[in-house]
């Protein structure tokens, strides 16, 4: 069967036709906005929750690709990935205006004008020299949550004002990783978990998320937008702290070096 | 001097410009809707992947981890319906 292997001295292949490449398809500052309520209960053991008044601002981006893989830089936590056809949109919460994502997807043929072309013996493409080819350039994994209610062993927790009463604060907990290049990052999923609130009571829904900044990567946990609050005693876990954190598996993120890749861009 | 592939546009600009391993995809395999695992094979070098559902998202996706020497699992945490993925595996570089 006809095919391309591009081999260093060594044997070892850098590009082979049969592998599929994927490429940027787009990268600029998350378009989208849109805002969710969040949902209290009055009292513990109440089967009904009631909208709050407390709104968080997520932000977004939609990509048409069939195996879409996004990166961001600046903060921003992952709450949701909608789909529908081909169309995937990422919702993230805790953003600025200066996040930045980076898209990308499996080669294929897009058209244009000089370049190469590798198909494989399905006559797809892999690898079309026209698009900027990811270049995953390391993984890390955090340290695990400690017992004292730090999502990360080592990180820094604080809390945000949102609005009105001190319970809705937002609630955060970091850990940064130098990776030394300016950096976006990714995780392949993520976890949810709660975090008491600043009265001493009540548990929030919280989830897990990763961003780039400068030559770091940041795993980050923090109120999820739209969260549901409970009245419920926090147990050992202490005031702004997280708790009911899965440990047994720890994501890991991937990142790549933002030198690499256009901004912004749009195929 | 390196040893490569270097390919450039009508205008002279390099498109391309590999020397090692660059990310690809060499596989993928379905989750289905209930929990579960697979074993695949992977060529030396970090693995990574990506998981995307089949057809619309509209439920509960799965959780899936890798654990080395090709292992994945996967399981469903949620109320609503699970839903199938396709999780595409590849190698960051190498």
């Amino acid at each position: 069967m006809a095919r391309l292997e591009v081999c260093d001295p060594s044997g070892a292949v850098i590009l082979d036709s049969d592998d599929i490449h994927l490429g940027l398809i787009s990268s600029g500052h998350l378009p989208l906005e849109r805002t969710i309520e969040r949902m209290e209960r009055w009292a513990i053991n109440s089967p009904t929750y009631h909208p709050n008044g407390v709104f968080d601002l997520v932000r977004g981006v939609s990509v048409t690709a069939s195996t879409p893989l996004v990166f961001i830089r600046g903060r921003g936590v992952l709450q949701s990935i909608e789909r529908a056809g081909g169309v995937s949109t990422y919702w993230y919460a805790h953003t600025t205006e200066s996040t930045r994502y980076y898209a990308f997807d499996k080669m294929s043929d897009r058209g244009g004008g000089a370049k190469l072309q590798l198909l494989n013996a399905s006559s797809i493409v892999t690898l079309d020299s026209d698009q900027t080819f990811l270049n995953i350039r390391g993984s890390s994994a955090p340290p695990g949550p400690t017992p004292q209610g730090y999502v990360y062993a080592g990180g820094a927790t604080w809390d945000e004002p949102n609005s009105g009463h001190i319970r809705r604060r937002s609630t955060f907990c970091e850990y940064t990783v130098n990776v030394g290049v300016p950096c976006a990052a990714a995780l392949p999923w993520v976890r949810s978990m709660f975090h008491s609130d600043y009265m001493g009571n009540g548990a929030t829904g919280a989830r897990e998320g990763c961003y780039g900044r400068d030559n770091d990567i940041v795993f980050c946990a923090a109120t999820e937008a739209g969260c549901h609050m409970n009245t419920v005693p926090v147990g050992t876990a202490g005031i702004g702290r997280f708790f009911s954190i899965p440990a047994s598996s720890i994501p890991v993120a991937t990142y790549i070096d933002i030198r690499e890749y256009p901004f912004p861009y749009a195929v | 001097m390196p040893v490569g592939l270097e390919i450039r546009d009508e205008l002279g600009r390099v498109t391309l410009f590999a020397t090692e391993g660059v990310t690809k995809i060499i596989g993928s395999f379905l989750t289905g809707s209930g929990d579960g695992s697979a074993v695949v094979s992977v060529p030396d070098g970090e693995v990574f992947f990506v998981s995307v559902p089949v057809g619309s998202h509209t439920g509960t996706p799965p959780v899936v981890t890798y654990h080395g020497g090709g292992s994945f699992q996967w399981f469903f945490w949620g109320s609503a319906a699970p839903v199938n993925h396709r999780v595409y595996y590849g190698v960051i570089s190498g």
